[in-house]
């Protein structure tokens, strides 16, 4: 009796217990704030809890984003776990900085960059670790850096050549947050010398544009689609096809997809630009496509989101909005939801297999312009013509942030990553508005990931 | 209908179990063993030195349960694993045994190259782990402070940032 006691009472320290490297296998299932409280409970465990393959496994488990489609869609800006291992990495400090980050995302507190340049509207951007991409009214394409924030390049016909701005009408900026904003290059040596003007050109507004590693797609209000040699800057191909704007553009490893105001949707063969068909059923004006492996969701004027299958190049599913008019549509990486908004001023998330609408996010005071899905970090990022952006937890389980006053007009784009949102806007210009600025460590989260 | 082939263990302290060849071949140690032997040696008792009666049956009872699982995936991306919480309700049950018992466990898992047990047995101690204070943890396995408080301080200020929120 006494011995069973004394056995059912055995306490024992894993990690004098277990060999070193199973004591690090536990101890990498941890947290953060569980790694390191382990650090506290003694020399041993101090010693333990502080190696690199602990941290880098909690780390992983924390950030790394799980595949679910193929091909894989291209995930915009940065995943923020840095580069191949090399054995230089302190996880522990990248730990250390994603976690600052996210307590800037909380907190509402990015810092502000402005990118000056365009001379109208700025339509469309995309953007990673290196360079953002932005298409303009004005007819150009501008290439930024993501690094110094510097334009490096201005894409457009000899006529569209910005001239020197007044200094007079230089637009205010957020009045706590900036940290940049650099004077535009247009009409000075630099600016003319950076000015390219390609083969072809659009003849009109530039609505949207996607890229990848080698390519770049734009669609305009001339009707037509360009791809371009993102090497060169110069078009390989002009797709003609649609008899209104080229609203909207994705694309894969094999096709190019593009969105009307003809209220049709295109399918093109990415290598030859053949034309592989025309998907018909909306009643309007195609304002936003996106593209999951063979599944297309789109969203429309009329109304309607529609889930397309492109093998039958047949719609499968409607998601009626309750008003009218859908601006923007977004597909959850897994393909499991789709979310769509515009003039309702709210944003719906329906289940993509049943259509049921699961959720409706609120909170703008006008049209719902532009949707970002960000997956990987569950946050679901919109711009309103209310002059307003809101990041709300995908899940729908926090309060919505509302962003004001970071630009003077219209959000016509909004997109993020684990660090940033870069959003356009009616008044000409792009913000960047970054959670990571000035955060230790926050270098060695670029990369391409594990 | 043929019958499951069977084989014999013999435990560390003498005692042999016997249990279906599939059972047994849960272990990648005792499965690749049973490939190199020649068919007719597999009638003799496999000894199994570091493991003792008591643990090589709570582990058979492990793969008995298991022996239907498909086999593991060599995926190297380890990483991408299911996080703590996510054990199956038979294993936490089968994990509740006295700490001795869960690193007997382990240590036999990691020896047999049980890698499901093992990392089920490594997510148990972890979930004894996760969410406590260090004093917590220090009383959950008995474990001696022995840091000077001012080394206990610095610890305490390097990861502060881990505590907010």
């Amino acid at each position: 009796m006494l011995e069973l006691d004394i056995n059912s009472t055995i306490y024992a320290d894993p990690a004098m217990r277990l060999p070193p490297e199973l004591m690090i296998e536990i101890l990498g299932y941890l947290d953060a704030r569980s790694l390191s409280r382990s650090e506290l409970v003694s020399g041993r465990w101090a010693a333990l809890s502080r190696s690199q393959h602990c941290w880098r496994a909690s780390f992983l488990s924390a950030y790394k984003p799980t595949i679910n489609v193929t091909p894989q869609p291209r995930m915009m800006g940065g995943l923020g776990i840095g580069t191949k291992p090399n054995g230089t990495q302190d996880y522990k400090q990248m730990y250390k900085a994603r976690h600052l980050i996210e307590g800037n995302w909380l907190h509402c507190s990015p810092r502000a960059i402005y990118f000056t340049g365009h001379t109208d509207s700025v339509y469309c951007c995309q953007f990673d670790e290196d360079k953002l991409i932005t298409g303009s009214r004005d007819r150009t394409i501008r290439v930024w850096s993501m690094r110094d924030f510097r334009c490096l390049k201005v894409i457009g016909g000899p006529a569209s050549r910005p001239v020197r701005d007044d200094p007079e009408t230089r637009l205010p900026t957020h009045p706590h947050a900036t940290v940049m904003d650099r004077p535009s290059l247009n009409g000075t040596s630099e600016g003319n010398e950076i000015y390219h003007i390609p083969e072809q050109y659009h003849q009109a507004s530039i609505l949207c544009l996607h890229y990848d590693d080698t390519h770049m797609v734009t669609g305009s209000s001339d009707t037509t689609c360009l791809v371009w040699d993102l090497a060169t800057f110069e078009p390989v191909r002009r797709l003609r096809k649609h008899s209104a704007g080229v609203l909207d553009v994705c694309m894969d490893s094999t096709r190019i997809i593009s969105c009307s105001k003809d209220a049709t949707i295109c399918l093109w063969d990415r290598a030859t630009g053949d034309l592989l068909g025309v998907l018909t059923g909306h009643n309007g004006p195609v304002n936003a496509v996106q593209l999951r492996g063979n599944l297309l969701v789109s969203a429309s004027g009329d109304g309607v989101a529609k889930l397309w299958n492109l093998q039958t190049q047949k719609c499968i599913r409607d998601f009626p909005s309750k008003d009218r008019g859908l601006a923007a549509v977004e597909f959850s990486a897994d393909t499991r939801f789709v979310l769509a908004g515009g003039n309702d001023q709210v944003i719906y998330k329906f289940d993509s297999a049943t259509g049921e609408l699961l959720h409706t996010y609120r909170g703008h005071t006008g049209l719902v312009r532009s949707l970002f899905l960000d997956s990987v970090n569950g946050r679901v990022i919109s711009g309103s013509y209310d002059q307003s952006m809101r990041v709300y937890s995908f899940d729908g389980a926090a309060r919505s942030k509302r962003y004001m006053d970071w630009t003077t007009s219209w959000i016509l784009a909004a997109k993020g990553d684990y660090r940033r949102i870069v959003a356009t806007s009616q008044d000409g210009r792009a913000v960047l508005m970054d959670y990571g600025w000035a955060v230790e460590g926050v270098e060695m989260l670029r990369g391409e990931g594990v | 209908m043929s019958a499951v082939p069977k084989i014999q263990l013999t435990s560390s302290d003498g005692a042999v179990i016997e249990v279906d060849r599939p059972v047994a071949e849960r272990s990648v140690l005792i499965k690749h063993l049973l490939e190199d032997l020649p068919e007719e040696s597999t009638t003799e008792a496999i000894p199994v030195p570091n493991v003792n009666e008591a643990v090589l049956r709570k582990v058979l009872e492990w793969c008995e349960q298991h022996k239907k699982d498909p086999p593991p995936s060599n995926d190297e991306d380890s990483e991408s694993r299911k996080k703590c919480t996510d054990i199956d309700e038979w294993d936490q049950k089968f994990m509740q045994v006295d700490q001795e018992m869960l690193f007997e466990i382990i240590l036999a898992a990691n020896y047999l190259d049980i890698k499901a047990l093992l990392d089920v047995g490594c997510k148990t101690v972890a979930n004894m782990i996760k969410g406590k204070t260090p004093e917590e943890i220090r009383k959950t396995f008995n474990i001696q402070n022995d840091f000077t408080p001012e080394e206990e301080d610095q610890i305490r200020r390097e990861n502060e940032w881990a505590e907010d929120r």
